[in-house]
């Protein structure tokens, strides 16, 4: 059966889509990793609500100047790498997709940089500050980066149809790049008149692209819901779409909740204890602290799998890179790097990971072994901890998330033995 | 080859581990107090009773310029307010006199302050200094409600105190009511098609005043245009920024004895009015939030 697995994902992979999705993330793995640093300097250092600001009393320590200044860099440096990181995977996918054919991939690459900026500029046409709509347009986050690798690779495929081959010649000169550049003009042309009808059914729909009621709905339906009939489902909805490289859900679901019921729940506590709070099984506290364990259930448990049981340089060193910035939150470094994100290997593990630990918390929780997690935890707070902080320091609390983190390590362990056959597969294939 | 070693224990990377751990669980140990720490004072002030009424005085007032109020206040009064009188100096610093009683669930806390002059920048200034004192207030004693009453500017510090504090705290602590005492939100102007800077903005953002508060502006008629000193008109254009704004606006005029400006807070009408509407405890249940004494939130949350 392993064989087949092996056999199934193998093929995946080497569909053009997946190739230029592995080869695009893994080249640009130091960005994301830079990224991630200054988010966790931002969302971890910076922040009046983080876990470390509070603890050292950076309200009073920080001068502010000094606060003035880190914040303005963290947020910038923040900005401009994962906020605007659908450009670079535009760009590469194309670069990589029109290699895959050997057309002219740099022009590709600029083609679908003006796609999707041009995209994401009529997607916020309507706010007041436009060059401002462009830089926090969601279009452009790393957390809507589905949208870029598919501009990316269609306009790649573009130049697969309609462009000349092209071979690199070490010296250009003046007429090989006139040569060349009239080759690119009928791809080019096309990519951007296709950019252009896309971004006007944009605009004359008024497309909120990665910004839909939809999905806000489907988050609040989480938040307040106490049934894990549904609470499990939108789980596992909202981890699928992430691996798909929408993160939007379940980056707002994982934030801490100020619902009604979450209220309810922790005047209930602050009355009479965690035990009888009246949502038990609160959707936004289950997915905090159990379910998405803080990013720990896939990401800090994958760092652990790595660097323990594969013997593979890079990897390891990915993962050595991006530990800090895992343990307080960030994971982008590790999820493009690897990658995980639209990473046929990592589907099932991410999709029912966090589904699996819901359900056993929640077991646990009806058979009273742990609390449900009310207290609001500080952004910033490593995962396997939320659950301890959350339920006000209960010590059952934290050794079951300890065990479910070690399970979440021995489900992702066949993952990792999949993937390095795979690998010896494809290099056996010369891939 | 490759194949047979994968489940092999990789010995050497076990330091990072042992590193990453080891500096989670550092940092566990500070976290773990300061949540209990946390914890500790949510519950406190969810616990809390106490349900002050805090009152600031006027222009060129000091904080005994409610005393004769507060004696007319506590006569027949078979649990008497008790009062805490704080002065906030022109560098922040705070004075306090009086205390409040233990039992007391609703005591008054006077906040005056040592530049009292008047003028729109002043009432930004002693805004400021309101907000000092208010947070030093919130942090001693963990009420999760009150009630604000303002004697002429103090209406409008109030208000500028609304606009652009209150927001750090509204998710702990609600004001209830807030009562104005002829406070000219237009100046000595009588015209409301002049609108002074500070109407203007107290418009401008009135979008922030919180949607439960019941506020009730109080006027004196000593002749039909008013009180002496505030033109009625300038009172009464307190409704350009509370009406349809907050959950109930009252306009109530006190005529007769006493009506005239600086009489008003010993007005008989004035201590019934304010019996009957500032002073009864009110249930809350406060929001848990983290509030911040520096503007820092504001900016990140953007």
């Amino acid at each position: 059966m392993l064989d087949q697995i092996v056999k199934t994902l193998s093929w995946i992979r080497e569909k053009s889509f997946f190739i230029v999705v592995q080869r695009t993330f893994v080249m640009l793995m130091p960005i994301a990793t830079i990224g991630a640093f200054f988010q966790v300097l931002k969302n971890g250092i910076f922040s009046p609500d983080s876990l470390i600001y509070n603890i050292f009393n950076f309200d009073s320590v920080m001068s502010d100047q000094f606060w003035n200044i880190g914040n303005a860099v963290s947020t910038g440096m923040v900005r401009v790498t994962l906020g605007m990181f659908g450009i670079y995977v535009a760009y590469f996918a194309a670069v990589q997709t029109a290699r895959l054919y050997r057309k002219d991939a740099t022009m590709a690459g600029v083609a679908a940089v003006i796609v999707i900026t041009f995209c994401a500029f009529l997607s916020g046409a309507d706010s007041e500050k436009e060059i401002q709509a462009l830089i926090y347009s969601r279009v452009l986050n790393i957390n809507g980066i589905l949208f870029a690798i598919i501009i990316g690779y269609f306009v790649g495929q573009i130049f697969h149809f309609f462009g000349k081959d092209h071979v690199h010649i070490k010296n250009e000169n003046y007429n090989t790049i006139r040569h060349r550049a009239w080759n690119t003009f009928i791809p080019t042309l096309i990519s951007i008149v296709g950019g252009l009808i896309l971004g006007l059914v944009i605009y004359y729909f008024k497309i909120k692209l990665m910004d839909s009621l939809y999905l806000k709905g489907l988050i609040s339906s989480l938040h307040n819901s106490n049934d894990l009939k549904v609470i499990v489902p939108v789980t596992i909805l909202a981890t699928l779409l992430w691996w798909a490289g929408i993160g939007y859900p379940l980056q707002s679901m994982i934030t801490t909740s100020n619902s009604a019921a979450a209220m309810a729940n922790m005047n209930a506590a602050l009355r009479h204890g965690s035990a009888s709070v009246p949502y038990k099984y609160l959707g936004s506290s289950l997915v905090q602290a159990y379910g998405w364990m803080g990013n720990a259930c896939i990401a800090l448990s994958l760092i652990v799998v790595i660097l323990l049981f594969t013997h593979e340089k890079d990897l390891e060193k990915i993962a050595k890179m991006n530990i800090f910035q895992v343990a307080f939150g960030s994971t982008q470094g590790l999820t493009i790097g690897l990658p995980i994100i639209l990473n046929p290997l990592y589907l099932l593990p991410v999709v029912f990971i966090p589904a699996i630990n819901e359900l056993i918390a929640a077991a646990a929780i009806s058979m009273k072994i742990i609390v449900p997690s009310v207290y609001p935890v500080l952004r910033g707070t490593p995962g396997i901890l939320i659950s301890f902080f959350g339920s006000n320091g209960n010590w059952s609390c934290f050794i079951f998330t300890i065990l479910l983190f070690i399970l979440d390590i021995l489900i992702l362990l066949p993952a990792i033995v999949i993937g390095q056959r795979i690998n010896l597969e494809l290099i056996k294939h010369g891939k | 080859m490759a194949n047979k070693q994968k489940m092999i224990f990789n010995k050497k990377n076990i330091k990072w581990l042992i590193i990453l751990f080891a500096i989670l669980f550092a940092l566990s140990i500070p976290a773990f107090s300061w949540m209990k720490k946390t914890n500790h004072d949510r519950e406190q002030r969810h616990k809390a009773i106490l349900s002050p009424v805090v009152m600031v005085p006027g222009s060129s007032a000091t904080v005994d310029r409610f005393n004769p109020l507060i004696k007319k206040l506590n006569k027949n009064n078979s649990h008497p307010h008790s009062v805490l009188k704080v002065k906030v100096s022109r560098s922040g610093k705070l004075s306090y006199s009086g205390s409040i009683n233990r039992g007391d669930n609703e005591p008054i806390i006077v906040v005056g302050f040592e530049n009292n002059s008047d003028g729109y920048t002043n009432i930004k200034r002693q805004a400021g200094w309101l907000n000092t004192a208010f947070n030093q207030l919130s942090e001693t004693y963990k009420f999760n409600n009150f009630k604000a009453f303002g004697h002429s500017n103090g209406g409008l510090i109030w208000t500028y105190w609304l606009e652009h504090y209150y927001s750090d705290y509204s998710s702990e602590i609600k004001m209830t009511r807030l009562m104005t005492l002829a406070s000219p939100f237009n100046f000595s102007e009588d015209n409301i098609n002049r609108k002074t800077q500070m109407l203007n903005e107290f418009i401008k953002y009135k979008k922030r005043l919180p949607k439960n508060l019941r506020v009730y502006s109080l006027t004196g008629g000593r002749s039909y245009e008013s009180d002496g000193i505030v033109p009625e008109a300038s009172v009464a254009a307190a409704k350009y920024v509370f009406q349809n704004q907050v959950k109930s606006f009252m306009e109530i005029t006190v005529t007769g004895d006493k009506a005239g400006h600086s009489d008003l807070p010993e007005n008989n009408q004035v201590v019934k009015l304010m019996k009957q509407y500032l002073f009864k405890a009110v249930k809350q249940t406060p929001a848990p939030a983290l509030s911040k004494d520096k503007d820092r939130n504001k900016q990140v949350n953007k």
